[in-house]
């Protein structure tokens, strides 16, 4: 008893910050069913849903979500399996470039793809220097800059999960199946995938869940053609001072988010025998 | 000698690091390119640069834009920080010390800014803070940053104190030190790496973090913040100026990490 009461004492300042922190998030819930003279109202919803503009960018939203996660997690795999398989050397650069590529300061790694890929970038530069274009090619303030922008902040969030999963799976079940008369393919298929399930699982929930709530990444890369619900929730609440209606966005963004993480927990577990959390 | 082995017979490793190694340098071109463009000069930020100067740093410290901002991410950074560590010292020794009922909801509540994405968290400190008629003050930053770092804090702290177990704090109460002086005495000592490394993670989190931050810093940008705002409207070498200094930064503190826990612990 007195152990608990301990405890307790040692955890409490901090619940006390979380009281505020929930405190804030109940407000969003709050006002976003209320009207401005504070009645209780289920209106912002019912605009919301029925407002073909607004549902366009809960769209936009889970269709970049959906295959950049997937398109991570095909390059990102690699890069788990080298982290974990590969030379002590070889595993070690690989981890430090990821590392500080994950650390570096988000607005700047923005300001890079900026850099990459305006008009005069060193991408389009490159394309007409080698005579492949003479015009630029459009990469940036479309769908496909606020995607690779979101690609490269979305990797390392789905690589650490699945090496430090690949790190425990010992090399041994592979060479076991190989042993057994596996062909490599069939051991990596059928033993090293799915014992990594979990890693996978983590990675594509933090990649997808980020990527759906991106804010900063459409507004620069994205501009005024690509906005995504982030950007909904961020112009609503400063530009128009409509909070109600970002708190509903904001609310409907959460649970979009819960329902996704859920859905790839229980998906990841039907489809791979070693998917279970 | 049987992982060498194994990998030269494992088909699929030669292509694996042949991805790899394509896909990283395809998402370390753009921090190269903005290092590298730094240095150019002429007015325009591009890649390679065109010629060589330093007067793009020059600006750095000249102009004041940044300068009041810096410092104010920097004080964030420093007492948010210390606050989430000091919170998650005291979390992390009760989850680590005592069994008891309710320890699992705590430790998810702990957590659960993690779960939550930060334009939410943002936006419903920025409705909170709006009601309480509490806008425009530096503290509501900081609690702000005390609540994104904390998890980190906590889940750092936790593993290094889970590593070196009880025993020999054990020990020290059963000679006669009190658990405070056994603490301070013997399991401190025992975890400073994990402190260091979890105080500059607290550090690098708070001091990036732009998502939730925008919601609450009009009057009072932050670093990240006032950069975004700066190249909404124009892109000139100034700001990869800012970008090398903090890629030196965050290069030092990626090694530095490294050195002290090993940088696949933190991740």
């Amino acid at each position: 008893m007195t152990q608990r009461i301990r405890a307790f004492l040692l955890v409490s300042p901090a619940m006390l910050l979380l009281v505020v922190f929930f405190a804030a998030l109940t407000t969003v819930l709050s006002m976003s069913v209320r009207n401005t003279a504070g009645d209780f109202t289920f209106a912002n919803y019912i605009r919301f849903a029925s407002d073909a503009h607004f549902l366009g960018y809960l769209w936009r939203s889970i269709r970049v979500a959906c295959y950049v996660t997937l398109v991570a997690l095909i390059a990102g795999y690699p890069i788990a399996y080298v982290m974990s398989r590969g030379s002590r050397r070889f595993a070690s650069i690989i981890t430090l470039a990821l590392a500080i590529q994950f650390f570096s300061i988000y607005v700047i790694k923005m300001y890079g793809w900026m850099l990459m890929l305006g008009n005069n970038g060193v991408i389009n530069r490159f394309l007409k220097f080698i005579g492949l274009t003479d015009a630029p090619v459009r990469l940036m303030y479309n769908e496909l800059g606020v995607a690779i922008g979101l690609f490269a902040s979305a990797l390392p969030l789905m690589v650490f999960p699945i090496s430090s999963v690949l790190q425990n799976v010992s090399s041994r079940y592979e060479e076991a199946a190989n042993g057994l008369g596996a062909t490599p393919l069939q051991a990596f298929f059928r033993i090293t995938l799915p014992l990594s399930a979990p890693g996978v699982v983590g990675g594509a929930v933090l990649s997808y869940v980020f990527c759906f709530t991106a804010y900063l990444t459409p507004s620069l890369l994205g501009g005024s053609i690509f906005k995504m619900i982030g950007n909904l929730i961020y112009d609503q609440a400063m530009v128009g001072f409509n909070y109600g209606l970002a708190g509903t966005a904001a609310v409907v963004t959460l649970l979009m988010s819960l329902l996704v993480v859920f859905g790839i927990n229980s998906l990841g577990g039907r489809l791979l025998p070693g998917g279970t959390r | 000698m049987s992982a060498a082995n194994a990998r030269r017979r494992d088909p699929l490793y030669p292509i694996f690091a042949g991805i790899s190694i394509v896909v990283l340098l395809w998402v370390v071109a753009p921090l190269i390119v903005t290092f590298f463009s730094a240095f150019s000069a002429t007015t325009n930020a591009s890649f390679p640069p065109e010629g060589f100067s330093l007067r793009w740093f020059r600006n750095v410290f000249e102009i004041d834009e940044f300068k009041t901002p810096f410092y104010r991410s920097i004080a964030l950074a420093v007492i948010s920080g210390f606050c989430a560590m000091t919170l998650g010292t005291l979390s992390a020794l009760a989850l680590t010390k005592y069994r008891f009922r309710g320890s699992e909801a705590i430790d998810a509540l702990l957590m659960s800014p993690l779960i939550v994405p930060q334009v939410i968290i943002g936006l419903s400190f920025l409705i909170f803070v709006s009601r309480m008629q509490f806008t425009g003050k530096f503290t509501v930053l900081v609690v702000l940053h005390c609540v994104l770092t904390l998890p980190y804090a906590v889940r750092v702290i936790r593993a290094s104190l889970t590593r070196v177990g009880r025993s020999l704090e054990e020990a020290a109460i059963g000679l006669g030190a009190s658990p405070v002086k056994a603490f301070f005495l013997v399991t401190l000592p025992q975890i400073k790496a994990g402190i260091f490394a979890a105080s500059f993670f607290c550090f690098v989190i708070s001091f990036d973090n732009f998502t939730a931050t925008a919601f609450l810093s009009q009057s009072n940008s932050t670093l990240p913040v006032e950069i975004y705002f700066y190249i909404e409207t124009r892109v000139d070498p100034t700001i990869s100026a800012i970008a090398a200094l903090m890629m030196l930064g965050t290069t030092t503190f990626v090694l530095l990490i490294d050195r002290m826990v090993g940088v696949n612990r933190i991740t």
